[in-house]
């Protein structure tokens, strides 16, 4: 009886099983990088311009308030990036005590200063085109804390983005607070006082870490829920149009 | 096997073929309605061309072959392949934050509002509110502090911001150097050329011999000062200011009646009867807006009786005209007569009234003596009864006359309003400025007479365009290339800039510091939104220039007070001179002296200072202003205001000097009846104005007036001249017009005043016969693609300030000529009582009447208000739905109203009403909405497709059984009705349109995939689909290089001269230029996303996030206007929150004239429309129109008529079922009734009586 199929071929079910595998990982992985939309993801840290801003040195170590430069975040849609007026306002030359000058590293801030130009800081937080709008100063004012997207900000030399920013995350915590206004979950988890919304250290350490399910934690919460007008919305045309 | 062919639907299956039956045009009261001469003849292609969803071979991409397609398709991908690899991740966005000085007030995310005013063409101004950005402004509001706009704008106004973004404006200074060409030059060495003595300095010497200045006509003080300021430099120069629509007739009539010339105001507010002959108060008058609400403000009655208890009244306007006006679609009696006869009109009736007032002898005698040749016919008791019902309201009634109407017959009319005691009430005069009524036209033939004569060495031009729009016999394009030096400033390119020697680059109004006086004399400030964006000047700016004034004075005190305010303090006056004072403390920080000296003037001047220095002036002469401090604060107010209160000049009410009236009158010629051989001609301003507006897409896409045709002017004519003269589309065609592509209108040749011109004709119902009406403002040669592409130049066809003419003729030449028209888009299909009108005496006695009606039909309210008694609904069977109704999710079982504590029972829900009676059909509201949601226009080529993409479309409807002489013109703008039943949101396969919880249908952009269900599936027709990337790409860019290349050039050729005909997919993409125009709060949609109204979700989410953070529960109205209702001039649109009872739109929403459009397909949209009501005359009709006289006050419910044996026949399913025998009685009542042939005609809604019958039946049926 002769052969009817060559010897070579008997190597072709490994060929055939390894080049699948390495076929569906490479499939996989190209759809992973191509159709996850490029707003996810978490960690996005790009290099800033100049030296970069430490979030950690002003926010955290001199415990400055956020609106101290995001100054509109709770008047405007748009959590504002200062202008180069706001740095000088401390890095002038000569202002600091040289203890605390950080002498060449505000150099492009000063410069930037004296040629009237922005500096081009890299957008860290973005929502893709078809949202519109995320409007900071509903949830600012509703009681949700800086904390709860961008998270411990106030120790990050170099910011970068602690949340997925999807739609999922999102209608996580609108859902959860209207299961809230049923007593179905815990508002605590979305809300703070609102004299605690910028005041991120405290946030994560004392509200989500000592307070945390207290009943003095529960008592405040409750109030800055029943503080909320509307629920907020789940429906597609709050963000999409 | 075989596969049996299965139909659409089973239950259709074997039914006979309904389309190929005549079809019984929609009727409203009795009376057909219909869109077009098209539909009304209902022609089988016609019904081919409906009801297909887009025209034939809409779906194609390319007008060239497959193999084009292939190989443009190849790479196209080619190139996204190319595109896509490299950077397809997170692209790095950089935010650019301001440096060391942010702008006032300037809250990054929120819109600013500013306070200008637009100057309008020929005098007089807008006052407006512009939305700005960051710096940008993006959309045009009216100013609701200013008495012309008060909150509202015309089209020109709320277009203008395109212009501001025209990427083929001019851009910069360009020198025709006679011997290298055009060379790219700054303003600096303009400056230099003309302070040189090749420039102006050798006019010195002479006066200004030689030199002469052609401007456009404008109410401007500084603009006057700066004229006075050269003109006292150049004594000798000629200066002509002239508008191609100026109105030299009522001018020199008013001189003759009041010794001066005079503008007038009208009160029409304060008229009960008002007679317009060929005047259109509406429509490119400078007065517009201020004329159209007061037309139309006792025309919107809410309820049968006023306030007071009192039974509602209207005004009654009567309309005779050859064209087809805004004003003459509101008429109650319109009277199509041509031009030629319109003096007999007037004199007849004047013989009328002045018989039986006994009017002044010498005017009697006068127009005893006009000679009426005896053919001549008019409608006798037309004329007796219009001139008795004007004479029974004294002091209540006018006659206003248009500017085509001759001298005597404007004498006439200020005789007829003296007597009739208007002049006062209704009518007042202000003196007109020297400019305004200077006689342009005249100025212009002399000009060139002495350019021929070798008088004229230098011309200045300043925003006009002579070149195109000069009358015939100045032959100004010729005469001026005569002339050595040509310096022209303008904003957009024009045919006058390319033929000049320095090509200047002004300034748009949204750039410059100016002023102006609105039409009652308000004095309203122009301050710029943006810095000029080319670097360009302003008019005021040049002519200081020009004039030697530097206004260093002030612009010293300009620095100073700027500087001072810097620091925190104001500058007063001293004993000796200027003084600086401390802040609100009274103490000045010594460290911060304000800079008194500005340093070295720039050598040009600044508009701002020239303004001030100019107001300084008016100040001080008119109010008395002295002190440098009370200046600042005025002047300070004046730029918030946007104008100074209370500075309208008051209106005279002037003595008439009847003698020379009477001479005038004398003078009147009454013309022969136009026929086939001597026709009459009108000419009228179109869409784009007088043309300057040509370059303006959103002006040219939206449908002209009357005859709805975009992007061109061809010559209108009535359907029986065109029968008459073989020019109905098809006639010598086999095919007929709508197997074809587009629609299309023959072309003829057209000779008028001795010349000739080849332009296509298109029949308009309603036109006078044998008269001819022409748009004036198209075929521009310059101006960039928008305005190059489109119409033909009816100018070359016009004599100086010629509006009507006679003799003409028209003969058929070769070709026909494609028009974009949108007159049949977007059909509801015949479709019963979409529209609904009804006369006053019906409504004065049933208007607050509503019926009781049971809840199976579920209607919101039980009860049904006088509109929808005149509807199917009243009648209709119990409509069912199959799907649960997203509102309440009811399945049909009569519950009507959201459940309580559901989301839909809390506000907001958002509703609308559009009222019919106070549309004029103006267009403002689909422009409005094209500049708030970022919609894109799309070009002639796909116009005519049927692929417009406005969300709202202004329908007009012709009222009447004669296609020749329709009695009415009805306007309904319609966008998406936001059903609570959505029919759209059941088909999406994606869920991309789903309802939300505020009413809202929600079309969602980024789950759509374009599969075009929901337009299927949109009774209303409002759903648009973006066939191609219409918003990213340019409307007129060309053919994008990529494509070129990869052609390898075959398309080039290929390319039609206009280049928005090219297919949008190869068109390059928007400039940088024409993005920073849209609004960023909308998305930008992109190819194969379907859109529709959203009932601007972009302000009502912003009023939800306001009163939020105002801690309130329900948006007051206060809070949230939609564009289309901000704009609107006549309050015609309404929205609100209709759970608040005391919201505007809950109001409307309870009139009796709210009906439902559709209402009875259960759909339930939360737009609902109110219906016009008219108040025709009696007396006339009892002679002219018998049939309507009977049916005045007319019910469908009345006794009276079931008496009669002429009760509507309709059919309660369930009262009286078996009743199916017709009467011959009610055949013109077939109307609004539920009626048995539709049944048996509309196969959709018989099926769905079928079915629906069935599933009412207890527990059996269809589910």
């Amino acid at each position: 009886m002769s052969i009817r199929f060559p010897l070579w071929m008997n190597v072709l079910p490994t060929v055939g099983a390894v080049g699948g595998a390495v076929g569906l990982v490479t499939a996989i992985s190209v759809v992973t990088y191509y159709f996850t939309p490029e707003y996810w993801e978490v960690g996005y840290m790009p290099t800033q311009p100049g030296s970069g801003f430490s979030h950690q040195i002003h926010a955290g170590k001199l415990g400055m308030d956020c609106r101290y430069c995001h100054t509109n975040v709770d008047k405007s849609a748009e959590a504002n990036i200062p202008p180069v007026s706001t740095c000088m306002g401390c890095h002038t030359d000569g202002m600091l005590a040289p203890s605390y000058d950080p002498g060449e590293k505000v150099e492009f801030v000063r410069t930037a200063w004296e040629e009237d130009a922005s500096i081009p800081w890299v957008r860290i937080h973005k929502v893709p085109d078809y949202v519109r709008n995320f409007p900071h100063h509903v949830h600012i004012n509703a009681g949700v804390s800086c904390y709860s997207c961008h998270g411990q900000i106030e120790a990050m030399p170099i910011v970068y983005q602690a949340h997925s920013l999807s739609m999922a995350w999102c209608l996580d915590c609108h859902r959860g607070v209207e299961d809230a206004t049923y007593g179905e979950d815990d508002p605590a988890k979305y809300l703070v006082p609102h004299d605690k919304v910028t005041d991120i250290e405290w946030v994560e350490m004392t509200w989500l870490g000592d307070m945390a399910g207290t009943q003095a934690q529960q008592v405040q919460a409750q109030q800055v829920l029943e503080g909320i007008k509307r629920a907020p919305p789940e429906n597609c045309g709050a963000c999409h149009y | 096997m075989a596969q049996k062919t299965i139909d659409q639907c089973p239950s259709t299956r074997g039914k006979r073929s309904i389309d190929r039956e005549p079809r019984k045009l929609a009727e409203t009261s009795g009376k057909p309605i219909w869109r077009s001469a098209d539909e009304f003849t209902d022609k089988p292609e016609f019904r081919d061309w409906l009801q297909r969803e887009f025209p034939a071979r809409a779906s194609e991409l390319l007008e060239s072959s497959r193999r084009d397609f292939l190989k443009v398709m190849g790479a196209s991908l080619a190139l996204a392949g190319a595109a896509t690899i490299p950077g397809c991740r997170r692209p790095e966005h950089t935010i650019m934050a301001y440096s060391r000085e942010v702008p006032e007030h300037q809250v990054p995310g929120r819109a600013t509002y500013y306070a200008t005013s637009m100057p309008l063409p020929g005098g007089g101004a807008e006052g407006l509110l512009v939305e700005s950005h960051e710096g940008r402004p993006i959309k045009i509001e009216g100013n609701p502090l200013h008495p012309i706009n008060q909150g509202r704008t015309s089209v020109w106004s709320q277009s203008s911001v395109l212009d501001l973004y025209d990427p083929y404006r001019l851009m910069q200074v360009t020198y025709d150097n006679p011997a290298q060409g055009p060379l790219e030059a700054t303003w600096d060495d303009f400056a230099v050329w003309a302070q040189s003595d090749d420039g102006f300095e050798r006019y010195n010497a002479s006066g200004g011999r030689g030199l002469a200045f052609v401007t456009g006509k404008q109410t401007s003080p500084t603009r006057d000062a700066m004229r006075d300021a050269v003109l006292r430099r150049w004594p000798n120069a000629k200066w002509v200011s002239y508008e191609p629509l100026e109105t030299p007739a009522p001018v020199e009539a008013s001189r003759l009646a009041f010794g001066q010339p005079m503008s007038e105001e009208l009160r029409l507010e304060n008229a009960k009867r008002v007679l317009m002959v060929e005047r259109d108060v509406a429509y490119h008058d400078n007065d517009e807006l201020r004329n159209v609400r007061a037309l139309v403000s006792s025309r919107a009655p809410l309820g049968a009786q006023d306030a007071d208890g009192n039974t509602v009244d209207m005004n009654r306007i009567y309309v005779v005209e050859g064209s087809l006006s805004v004003t003459g679609g509101k008429a109650d009696h319109r009277m199509r007569l041509a031009p030629s006869l319109q003096p007999a009109f007037v004199v007849a009736l004047a013989k009328v009234i002045m018989q039986r007032l006994g009017g002044d002898s010498r005017i009697q005698a006068a127009l005893d003596v006009v000679p009426v040749p005896a053919e001549v016919q008019l409608q006798d008791v037309w004329v007796e009864q219009c001139a008795i019902d004007l004479l029974e309201h004294p002091g209540e009634s006018v006659v206003l006359v248009g500017a085509s109407l001759p001298v005597g017959v404007h004498a006439l009319a200020h005789a007829i309003n003296d007597a009739l005691g208007a002049i006062g009430p209704v009518v007042r005069y202000r003196p007109m400025g020297r400019d305004i009524a200077s006689n342009g036209h005249a100025g212009l033939v002399e000009l060139g007479e002495d350019i021929d004569a070798g008088r004229i060495s230098t011309i200045v031009c300043m925003n006009a365009n002579p070149v195109y729009d000069a009358p015939v016999e100045a032959r100004f394009a010729e005469r001026f290339a005569a002339v050595p030096t040509r310096v022209t400033l303008s904003v957009q390119d024009t045919e006058t800039a390319a033929a000049s020697t320095w090509r200047l680059n002004g300034t748009h109004y949204l750039e410059q510091w100016g002023d102006v006086r609105a039409a009652d004399g308000t004095l309203s400030v122009i301050q710029p939104m943006i810095a000029p964006m080319y670097f360009g000047k302003s008019e005021i700016e040049l002519l200081a220039f020009l004039a030697g004034e530097g206004f260093e004075e002030e612009a010293r005190l300009t620095h100073l007070a700027e500087s001072a305010r810097k620091h925190g303090a104001v500058v007063v006056d001293g004993e000796d001179g200027p003084t600086r004072l401390g802040n609100a403390d009274g103490v000045f920080p010594e460290d911060a002296e304000a800079d008194a000296d500005p340093g070295e003037l720039p050598t040009w001047p600044d508009g701002n200072v020239i303004v001030r220095a100019i107001w300084r002036q008016v100040m001080r002469d008119r109010f008395g202003v002295t002190s440098r401090a009370e200046f600042e604060k005025r002047w300070r107010r004046a730029l918030h205001d946007g104008l100074i209160a209370n500075s309208a000049e008051a209106a005279q009410t002037p003595a008439v000097d009847r003698g020379a009236l009477a001479n005038s009158i004398r003078t009147i010629r009454v013309g022969a009846t136009p026929s086939q051989d001597s026709l009459d001609v009108l000419f009228t301003g179109g869409r784009t104005y007088d043309g300057r507006f040509g370059g303006n897409a959103w002006l040219q896409e939206l449908p002209d007036i009357g005859s709805t045709i975009t992007w061109d002017n061809p010559a209108l004519i009535s359907p029986a001249t065109a029968q008459k003269m073989g020019l109905v589309p098809g006639g010598d065609n086999p095919k007929h017009v709508y197997l074809r592509e587009h629609t299309t209108g023959k072309m003829v040749r057209l000779n008028v005043n001795g010349r000739s011109l080849e332009l296509a004709v298109w029949i308009c119902p309603g036109l006078a016969d044998d008269t001819i009406v022409l748009r004036l403002g198209y075929g521009r040669t310059r101006g960039g693609p928008v305005a190059e592409g489109s119409g033909f130049d009816t100018y070359t066809l016009r004599n100086a300030g010629q509006y009507a003419a006679a003799g003409a003729s028209m003969e058929r030449v070769p070709g026909d000529y494609w028009i974009a028209s949108t007159q049949n888009h977007w059909s509801l299909e015949g479709r019963t009582e979409v529209v609904r009108r009804v006369e006053l005496p019906a409504w004065q006695k049933y208007g607050d009447l509503r019926i009781d009606h049971t809840d199976e039909y579920e209607l919101a309210s039980s009860d049904l208000s006088f509109a929808e008694q005149l509807g199917t609904v009243s009648h209709a069977p119990p409509n069912r739905s199959i799907y649960k109704n997203p509102y309440n999710q009811g399945d049909g079982d009569g519950k009507t109203d959201a459940e309580p504590g559901s989301t839909y029972a809390q506000g907001p829900q958002w509703g609308m009403t559009v009222d019919m009676a106070s549309c004029l059909g103006c267009g403002v509201c689909t422009i409005a909405c094209q500049s708030e949601n970022n919609i894109p226009v799309v070009g002639k080529r796909e116009v005519a497709k049927g692929r417009e993409m406005s969300w709202i479309r202004v329908d007009r409807y012709f009222v009447g059984d004669d296609l020749n002489d329709p009695e009415e013109i009805l306007h309904q703008p319609v966008a998406c009705v936001h059903c609570e039943n959505a029919p759209c949101e059941v088909v999406c396969p994606v869920n991309a349109t789903v309802h939300g919880p505020e009413g809202h249908n929600y079309m969602i952009y980024n789950r759509c995939i374009g599969t075009r269900y929901c337009a299927n599936n949109c009774p209303y027709k409002v759903r648009r689909f973006n066939f191609f990337d219409y918003g990213t790409k340019q409307l007129d860019g060309g053919l994008n290089p990529e494509t070129s290349r990869a052609t390898g050039g075959i398309l080039d050729d290929k390319l039609p001269p206009n280049q928005h005909f090219i297919p949008p997919r190869l068109r390059s993409r928007l400039s940088e230029i024409e993005k920073l125009q849209k609004t960023p709060h909308v998305t930008v949609r992109s190819r194969g996303v379907m859109e529709q109204c959203t009932y601007c979700i972009q302000r009502t989410n912003n009023a939800k996030i306001e009163t939020k953070l105002k801690g309130m529960e329900n948006v007051p109205d206060e809070f949230v206007m939609t564009a289309c209702e901000q704009a609107c001039p006549t309050n015609c649109i309404t929205f609100g929150d209709i759970t608040d009872p005391d919201s505007r739109v809950s109001q409307t929403r309870k009139s009796g004239r709210n009906y439902a459009v559709l209402g009875y397909l259960n759909v339930r949209p939360r737009t609902t429309h109110m219906m016009a009501v008219y108040n025709p005359n009696p007396e006339i009709l009892k002679v002219l129109d018998n049939d309507r006289y009977k049916y005045l006050d007319w019910h469908p419910h009345d006794v009276k008529w079931k008496k009669k044996g002429l009760e509507p026949h309709y059919q309660h399913m369930d009262e009286h079922g078996h009743d199916h025998e017709h009467g011959e009685g009610h055949a013109s009542l077939g109307t609004s009734f539920f009626n048995l042939d539709r049944r048996d005609e509309d196969t959709g809604y018989a099926l769905s009586l079928r079915v629906l019958k069935a599933a009412t039946a207890p527990q059996g049926g269809l589910l």
